[in-house]
């Protein structure tokens, strides 16, 4: 699976071979552990809102705004393996 | 090693199924023949360099991106003359335990220098290190 490979994806719209890339990029290369993975993300983000405790929009709406799509793309990942680390259960054999 | 090793008990079962599949050509197997460079000249003419995907850096440098989905392409000048103390890792595809302990398992920059008594020229400033979690062909125009 090449950057040419997932290109060529984007090109013809296969979001499948997109997602399954996504999956085992994050499922250090098992598609249902990325798939569990990508769950575990959202479910801890969700544990640290149900309180709805005060957060920084200010930071947020100023991020978004001023930060290229790229960047807030890397971030957007960041974000994930924050999440996943923070959830307690590690999967993946190195650390960040 | 090759792809499917039944000696070697793997953290995640399926793990190896789909390495090829992320990364082509990562993983060498029987078939692949990469001939040794032989020396051509005398050793205390020589100078060594030590090239390492281990994800090994000098503290203070910018952590190399283990999130990123395509990988990071850069890498880290690791002073010859570092100790290990002055070195971390960040690589999140293999288990760093051991490394953390003694990192000459993964990066054997000790040993190393133990062989400045040998009539080499170990390159001062010139070890490098990237990080193994790179989409191969990535690189390619």
């Amino acid at each position: 699976m090449s950057l040419q490979y997932l290109k060529e994806a984007v090109a013809v719209g296969d979001t499948e071979k997109l997602i399954r890339y996504v999956r085992l990029h994050l499922g250090d290369g098992n598609e249902a552990a990325g798939r569990k993975e990508i769950d575990k993300a959202w479910v801890e983000a969700l544990k640290l809102l149900l309180d709805v405790p005060e957060t920084d929009r200010e930071f947020i709406l100023k991020t978004l705004a001023e930060r290229d799509a790229a960047t807030l793309a890397h971030l957007f990942f960041h974000l994930h393996f924050y999440l996943v680390q923070r959830s307690g259960e590690w999967i993946h054999d190195g650390t960040l | 090693m090759t792809a499917h090793s039944d000696e070697t008990k793997q953290l995640r079962p399926g793990l190896w199924e789909t390495v090829n599949e992320r990364y082509p050509g990562s993983m060498i197997t029987k078939d692949d023949f990469v001939p040794l460079a032989p020396l051509r000249k005398p050793l205390s003419e020589s100078r060594l360099t030590f090239v390492s995907s281990a994800g090994v850096q000098p503290k203070g440098t910018m952590p190399f991106d283990v999130v990123h989905p395509v990988g990071d392409y850069s890498f880290r000048r690791v002073p010859s003359t570092s100790n290990p103390s002055d070195l971390e890792i960040h690589q999140i595809k293999y288990p760093t335990h051991g490394a953390v302990n003694d990192l000459n398992v993964i990066f054997p920059i000790e040993r190393w220098q133990e062989l400045a008594w040998w009539p080499i020229w170990i390159e001062k400033e010139r070890h490098f290190c990237h990080n193994l979690n790179i989409a191969v062909n990535a690189c390619s125009p």
